[in-house]
């Protein structure tokens, strides 16, 4: 198959949703952010924070938190490959800048803390999960504002 | 206790290897100017986020119109875009994106015209 087919068949899957390409990847990419925002407070709350602003049992918190984050990484999946096999490393302005470095990071991270998660976090230092946990937040943060943020509030807000 | 540099050796080579994809971006073939006369040959995907960018402020997100005429079920060919694109009309400048991004983006329109 022709390389540029494979872009073409991407945005005609994905237009067979949304609007434009553009408009699925902002809306993915706002499911797997608010994902992790869920991831944030379950982890919080496994970890003994936020009790009383998530009233969940530690077996529940886990069920939320590990789910949560499956989904999430399913969500930043296809668009991870529009952004990386098809749009490339972009330094058109500051936003695009701040947006290809961040994302070159979200794998990475995710890596890491799967590899921590996958040997016991017990087994490393213990400030290891919640360091990496918190980077994936942060790195998911900033790629969602200069990506979906953008989008919706100069573009277009809509699906 | 495992040796804590292990995870973050797997972050920064993980990461290094999305860049390298990412500086690769395998799927998005470069689409250079066509000479004059040429039909050009962009690529649609990547037209859609220079569109988004550069044209929806005016034409619409959706090419429906707006302060520009819509684009979407106009007819027009690549080639119409692309002429348009790099003389201008009316009050949209000649020039707005050029080269790839032009090119890329007058395949995405045509793709709306249809």
């Amino acid at each position: 198959m022709p390389l540029a087919d494979v872009s073409s068949r991407y945005t005609d899957l994905v237009e067979s949703v949304f609007s434009t390409a553009i408009a699925g990847k902002a809306w993915l990419a706002t499911g797997a952010f608010a994902l992790a925002f869920v991831q944030v407070l379950t982890a919080s709350r496994m970890w003994g924070r936020l009790e009383g602003a998530v009233p969940l049992s530690f077996s529940t918190s886990r069920l939320i938190h590990r789910w949560s984050g499956r989904v999430a990484l399913l969500l930043t999946l296809p668009v991870f490959f529009h952004c990386v096999t098809i749009l490339g490393f972009e330094t058109t302005d500051t936003r695009v800048v701040v947006h290809s470095v961040a994302g070159s990071f979200v794998y990475g991270v995710v890596a890491a803390k799967l590899l921590v998660i996958q040997h016991h976090s017990r087994s490393y230092p213990p400030w290891m999960l919640p360091l990496l946990g918190g980077l994936l937040a942060a790195v998911l943060a900033t790629l969602w504002l200069t990506s979906s943020l953008w989008y919706f509030t100069t573009v277009r807000f809509g699906f | 206790m495992r040796n804590p540099a292990v995870p973050f050796a797997l972050l920064i080579s993980v990461t290094g290897a999305s860049l390298a994809l990412a500086l690769w971006h395998p799927f998005s073939p470069s689409a250079p100017a066509p000479p004059a006369g040429e039909r050009p040959t962009g690529d649609a995907g990547r037209g859609a986020v220079v569109f988004a960018e550069s044209c929806a402020g005016c034409h619409g997100a959706d090419a429906d119109g707006g302060i520009g005429p819509a684009l979407r079920g106009s007819g027009q060919t690549a080639a119409d875009v692309a002429a348009v694109v790099a003389t201008g009309r009316g009050t949209m400048p000649a020039g707005l994106v050029t080269g790839r991004d032009a090119a890329d983006v007058a395949a995405y329109v045509a793709t709306l015209s249809e």
